[in-house]
């Protein structure tokens, strides 16, 4: 081997070893934050929790759970810090839960923070918490992981199904910025044993105004025109002896939406929506293997959801919040001086809604 | 006999000469000087530069394909072509060691952030001149490897398809948009690269097919910023997007896999490779017109020469804003002389002719 070789191969061992004694990050040292919650103090300042995983074979706590009060979480975290032997780090930080106190004064300051700093993830997940964030992640749930897993599990499976919303730091961001829509969250509640997914807190623009119910998120979904899967139960009729309930499941869905204005300019909105699926329970009269009577069934679900899907748009309609991004649309229907000069806040409650659906049962099980 | 580029190697060098750093905010700046669907302006930008390698097509025919360095030496006094020279020495090394400079602090918001940023430099520099001090046809096989080590990452924003939304994109073109001709100029160095096929005229033959695959080169590079572009505005909407420092870096932030997530880290690293091409290319050329100014000093030496000198300027801009204002300035000339040197090219070759100087084959 010649004297320079050597040399470069020395220098080149050295540069690879050496290399990892700057910026150590070493994982036994490190306090990957998890979960944090936010939450509005009477004296307006926020308090902040936030949760740590551990993996010490040595502790018998899964979990160290942190408090601090402050003005913005970065400042909260120094505070954090002293209380703990972990460096702490964001870089992990899987759910952002905010009490709903604090929604309703608005949450940008504190997104804008976390969207400012490239080590948090903008797929970190938005929640809210129905009352206070901050106790739920205190709380022990006997039966299920440790609150900030519990949540983070929990809300993922949810969104899967559609039953709940994933909205990440990004979509929340992405919505609140866009002139068109108002975003929205899902909201979890505490039900003293459990923790559930309750429905979707709907914003104008960061400040949280309204709710939907749990029983609404499907709809929502289908209307976004993002549903894919999950089991949508619809009550047919409530009349007592006549209760008339079909489960649809595994359902395709499509979404056009076509806007028009009338004399006075008040946009009309069209949604043209197709659903596909299969029937997996039904307790009515009709009979499905009958072509007719399942055709019947297949208008039946289609005016219910058109009921439905106009109720919806009108209670987010008293609250001005444009949640389903019906100002996309609308504004991709006119020229840009016309919409500037609209003020899609005002303008958006008188906004008339309908809807046309096509239902097709592609099957009803092996029971004829 | 002396090996010629081939025409599919020259293309790939073109766009990775091109293709760099620029494209993790390229999207940023068309949402903010061309406001509302900013990536249309990509396609006044592609024809502008067509007709700038158009330029350079006309010098190659007019000079027979005679290095630009003859044609300089034969048409002007040392006292002209020597400050030009070096004029074009700086411009190059400067620019190729800020861009150099401007990838390790974006390195740096997202992974060693406490680490010397010159130190990164000082590896990125010294990979950088034993590139260079392997001639032009190793820069050219280097490229076409790097270029496959890059491009596959274009798969990933399949991943991220289904938060495309094309309502999101708007019908109105260029509202609220900012000074057109200040954005033009923001958008045009994303485009520089194309130029230094002047320098290649003696390492090509006929079959190279020089200004065809330089052509090509380019208008691979507008159909890569123009998916990226229009993916961008339909991602993350207008009004996001302009407020956004890096799309591209928050692009790939957002792709989650089941066995990974923040591909941000990783995927930065590829880029590496496309600006380590640029950078090392500026470097090249730097050398090129120094060897014309001392031809009897050795080519290594005029490298180590000009990556170190160009190195301790660099310390001079500290954070990202300064480099990024310099590189603006610079920008600004390498324009300059991207329509500045064939223009010049073409008026000594036409004068050449009239004077009979050349005889046409």
């Amino acid at each position: 081997m010649t004297n320079k070789s050597f040399i470069i191969i020395l220098l080149f061992l050295l540069a690879t070893l050496t290399s990892g004694c700057r910026d150590q990050r070493i994982m036994e040292k490190l306090g990957f934050t998890h979960t944090v919650a936010y939450d509005l103090l009477p004296n307006g300042k926020t308090a902040f929790t936030l949760t740590l995983p551990k993996a010490d074979k040595n502790s018998e706590a899964h979990q160290e759970t942190l408090t601090a009060v402050s003005d913005s979480y970065k400042d909260a975290t120094i505070i954090m810090g002293r209380q703990t032997h972990f460096n702490l780090v964001n870089g992990q930080m899987r759910n952002v839960l905010f009490g709903t106190a604090l929604a309703k004064q608005g949450l940008w300051n504190h997104l804008n923070a976390l969207n400012r700093d490239p080590v948090v993830s903008p797929l970190a997940k938005i929640t809210i918490a129905s009352g206070n964030a901050g106790d739920i992640l205190k709380k022990d749930y006997k039966e299920h992981p440790k609150p900030g897993k519990y949540i983070d599990l929990l809300l993922d499976k949810q969104a899967k199904n559609f039953a709940s919303y994933r909205i990440t730091l990004f979509s929340f961001s992405r919505d609140y910025y866009d002139d068109g829509i108002d975003p929205i969250a899902p909201t979890i509640k505490d039900n003293g044993d459990t923790l559930e997914t309750f429905g979707l807190a709907l914003f104008q623009d960061d400040k949280y105004v309204t709710k939907l119910p749990p029983k609404d998120t499907i709809l929502f979904a289908f209307l976004t025109g993002t549903f894919r899967k999950g089991n949508w139960n619809m009550y047919l009729s409530e009349k007592l002896k006549k209760k008339e309930l079909v489960v649809l499941n595994y359902l395709n869905s499509t979404k056009k939406v076509q806007v028009t204005h009338d004399q006075t300019g008040t946009p009309h909105i069209l949604y043209d929506l197709t659903l596909k699926g299969t029937v997996v329970d039904y307790t009515g009269p009709l009979n499905l293997s009958i072509d007719a009577e399942r055709h019947e069934l297949e208008k039946k679900i289609g005016d219910h959801v058109r009921a439905e899907a106009k109720r919806m748009v009108a209670h987010m309609q008293k609250y001005k919040a444009d949640s389903l991004g019906i100002g996309k649309h609308v504004r991709n229907s006119m020229s840009y001086s016309q919409w500037k000069k609209m003020n899609w806040r005002e303008e958006y409650p008188k906004v008339v809604f309908d809807c046309k659906i096509k239902v097709t049962i592609m099957e009803y099980g092996t029971f004829r | 006999m002396r090996e010629n580029l081939s025409a599919f190697h020259v293309t790939i060098l073109i766009f990775m000469i091109q293709f760099g750093v620029v494209l993790f905010n390229l999207s940023q700046i068309e949402a903010y000087y061309f406001g509302m669907n900013g990536w249309l302006i990509l396609f006044v930008v592609f024809a502008i530069v067509t007709l700038n390698i158009l330029l350079i097509g006309i010098v190659y025919r007019l000079g027979n394909g005679r290095s630009i360095f003859e044609i300089f030496e034969e048409a002007l006094p040392s006292i002209i072509r020597i400050p030009l020279y070096i004029f074009l020495t700086s411009l190059w090394g400067l620019l190729g060691s800020l861009l150099g400079k401007q990838y390790v602090l974006i390195f740096q918001m997202i992974a060693f952030p406490t680490s010397s940023t010159m130190l990164i430099k000082l590896l990125i520099d010294l990979l950088g001149f034993y590139l260079v001090s392997k001639g032009i046809y190793t820069i050219s096989k280097a490229s076409s490897i790097f270029f496959w080590l890059v491009i596959w990452t274009a798969i990933l924003f399949l991943f991220l398809m289904k938060e495309f939304e094309f309502v999101r994109l708007t019908p109105f073109i260029f509202r609220e948009h900012k000074d057109y001709l200040e954005g033009f100029f923001y958008v045009y160095p994303a485009f520089l690269g194309f130029e230094f096929s002047l320098l290649l005229f003696p390492y090509v033959n006929k079959k190279s097919k020089l200004i065809k695959s330089t052509f090509l080169g380019n208008l691979l590079l507008t159909i890569v910023y123009l998916i990226i572009s229009i993916f961008s505005f339909g991602f993350f909407g207008y009004h996001l997007l302009k407020e956004l420092q890096f799309p591209m870096i928050e692009l790939f932030a957002c792709i989650q896999l089941p066995f990974i997530e923040r591909m941000e880290n990783i995927i930065y690293g590829f880029f590496l490779c496309t600006t380590i091409i640029t950078l090392v290319f500026y470097f090249w050329s730097a050398k090129e017109a120094l060897s014309r100014v001392f031809p009897k000093v050795k080519q290594n030496t005029l490298g180590i020469m000009i990556i170190a000198i160009t190195y301790l300027i660099s310390f001079c801009a500290q954070v990202l804003n300064d480099v990024e204002t310099w590189l603006r300035y610079l920008g600004y000339l390498e324009i300059g002389v991207a329509v500045g040197l064939p223009l010049i090219l073409i008026m000594i070759l036409l004068l050449q002719r009239k004077r009979g100087g050349i005889i046409d084959k």
